[in-house]
């Protein structure tokens, strides 16, 4: 199965986001979303979280798929605790008891068990960031779309983080979806790197990297060409 | 909240030295002016109090006054929810509904009053006006509410599949109650001074504003101004306790420990 974005269009007004975009993702890799700011990488993902809709165009390999996305900015709601806030989207699809379990097991992961009661507005912008990782993992989608998720996070955790991310890819095999604009991050966790430019946002070049994702691709000289190619990719606009 | 943050870092006032000074300044007056008629002196107004709560009918009074903004209040507090919650689903029912809004609250009250002592019997009129003054307010502000929720965390709440019941109690509601507690605030001081009001002209049997009237006619201005701070005291008391009912829906504890109030204190023009 795979992921089919046909001739889709998106305009804001007259402002073109989307002009005859097209693109094509295998159904069970990590992949990865670059580009400079503003390009459209947040459309497209809220267009295939059907969030927004494009304006024409065809989009295959979605149906009935459930998503779990981590958005930009945390979206938390600021009257509920971290514990409330993950508990809101599990309420309706899990039963009390494996909301629970799924909450607990992920708050541990993202290192947040002790602030379970604290109110948004009590924590940090990393933390708020972690309370919206743990929710978007608590859910289990079926296809994982995450913009930015790391940013704001210290290098351990977020090593952590995308250590757990490839387990859990090896179980699930499924579509991982994420933007960033840090080189390190793109290189150490994705399958395919896919570069655009924009807008209106344009693929450029897409990287596939057959090196297992993880520690085994640190001290590989494959990589170090990778690096050198994303890096200069796009001109030296790139957001580091 | 301004006046708070500007004089925050100096000691206050104790209340009971401002209380002083205020009526120190109406004695003053008092004694300037000279004529009772004009200006009674604060230890007449007092004395006329003590006699007055001495008396069953200054207490059957308050009762059925309390009793005709309390029914008003109700009126308008859930007709103005459902009204407001309607309104805020339909377009068509909100463009039908606004004008109505902003025509009610442009015209003077005393147009309605008069219009309503011919409608309805005497002790209906203070009911029917209090709800009328105060319908709007709370209109206004669950429209607001509702058109100001966070977008973002209704999309988010989308792609969780999240049940609408579950976005309603969770995120419409918690939205919305600052912009309906303040609408009660306002709608609560407001109800009262128009339901004296129309009780002035409609003087019903039990009511303050009938014991204004009388006050007028007979030119007792200790008893106009006794009457007066028995309606002061009692919305000063009202709105004590509905602020204590709404911090306790509002007001929550971090677990750092400190109290906040949630955002949104919304100002409401009220119309007087
Ligand atoms: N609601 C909107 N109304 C108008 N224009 C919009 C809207 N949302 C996005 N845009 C425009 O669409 C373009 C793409 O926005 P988008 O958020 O998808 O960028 P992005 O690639 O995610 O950028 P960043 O890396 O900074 O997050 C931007 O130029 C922005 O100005
Ligand atoms: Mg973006």
């Amino acid at each position: 199965m795979k992921l089919q974005i046909k001739n889709v269009y998106k305009n804001y007004e007259n402002f073109q986001v989307l002009n005859d975009f097209n693109m094509e993702l295998s159904s069970n890799g990590i992949h990865c979303l670059f580009g400079p700011s503003g390009c459209g990488k947040t459309t497209l993902l809220n267009i295939l979280a059907g969030l927004s809709t494009a304006d024409q165009g065809d989009i295959k390999g979605i149906e009935n798929k459930t998503f779990s996305y981590i958005f930009q900015e945390d979206r938390l709601l600021p009257w509920a605790t971290v514990e409330e806030n993950i508990f809101l989207i599990l309420t309706d699809s899990y039963s009390k008891r494996e909301a629970q379990g799924l909450m607990d097991k992920y708050l541990d992961l993202v290192d947040l068990s002790k602030f379970k009661n604290y109110y948004p507005e009590a924590l940090s912008g990393g933390m708020r960031q972690r309370v919206s990782i743990a929710r978007a993992f608590a859910y289990e989608g079926d296809i994982l779309l995450m913009d930015e998720p790391f940013k704001g996070l210290h290098m351990e955790l977020k090593k952590t983080l995308m250590d757990y991310l490839i387990s859990y890819w090896h179980q699930k095999k499924q579509l991982f979806l994420f933007v960033t604009h840090d080189v390190e991050e793109a290189l150490y966790m994705a399958d395919h790197i896919h570069i655009f430019q924009g807008p209106p946002m344009e693929l450029t070049k897409k990287l596939t990297i057959d090196i297992p994702a993880g520690d085994a691709r640190n001290k590989n000289e494959k990589i170090d060409q990778f690096k050198e190619m994303l890096v200069h990719s796009n001109k030296g606009k790139l957001r580091l | 909240m301004k006046d708070s943050t500007i004089i925050s870092n100096k000691k206050s006032l104790n209340k009971f030295v401002i209380i002083l000074f205020w009526v120190a300044v109406w004695q003053i007056l008092h004694l300037f002016i000279g004529r009772d008629i004009y200006v009674p002196s604060p230890f007449s107004v007092v004395m006329r109090l003590k006699e007055l709560i001495f008396l069953k009918v200054f207490w059957t009074s308050i009762a059925f006054s309390i009793y005709r903004v309390i029914i008003g209040l109700f009126l308008s507090i859930t007709l103005g929810i459902i009204v407001g919650v309607i309104s805020s689903m339909n377009r068509y029912v909100y463009d039908l509904i606004h004008p109505l809004m902003t025509a009610i609250k442009a015209t003077p009250v005393l147009s309605f009053i008069i219009l309503a002592l011919i409608w309805l019997s005497s002790s209906n009129v203070p009911i029917f006006i209090c709800f009328l003054m105060c319908f709007p307010i709370i209109w206004t502000n669950v429209v607001t509410g509702i058109s100001n929720v966070d977008k973002k965390l209704l999309e988010m709440a989308k792609v969780y599949g999240v049940k609408r019941l579950t976005v309603i109690k969770k995120i419409y509601l918690p939205s919305i109650i600052p912009y309906l507690s303040a609408a009660c605030i306002t709608s609560l001081g407001l109800g009262w001074k128009v339901s004296v009001a129309a009780e002035v002209l409609s003087h019903p049997r039990n009511a303050i504003g009938s014991h204004l009237y009388s006050a007028k006619v007979y030119l007792d201005s200790s008893e106009l101004f006794a009457w007066t701070l028995v309606v002061i005291l009692l919305s000063l008391l009202f709105e004590r306790i509905l602020a204590g009912f709404i911090g306790k829906l509002t007001y929550r504890k971090t677990t750092k420990g400190s109290a906040v109030l949630d955002k949104g204190c919304v100002k409401i023009e009220a119309t007087d």
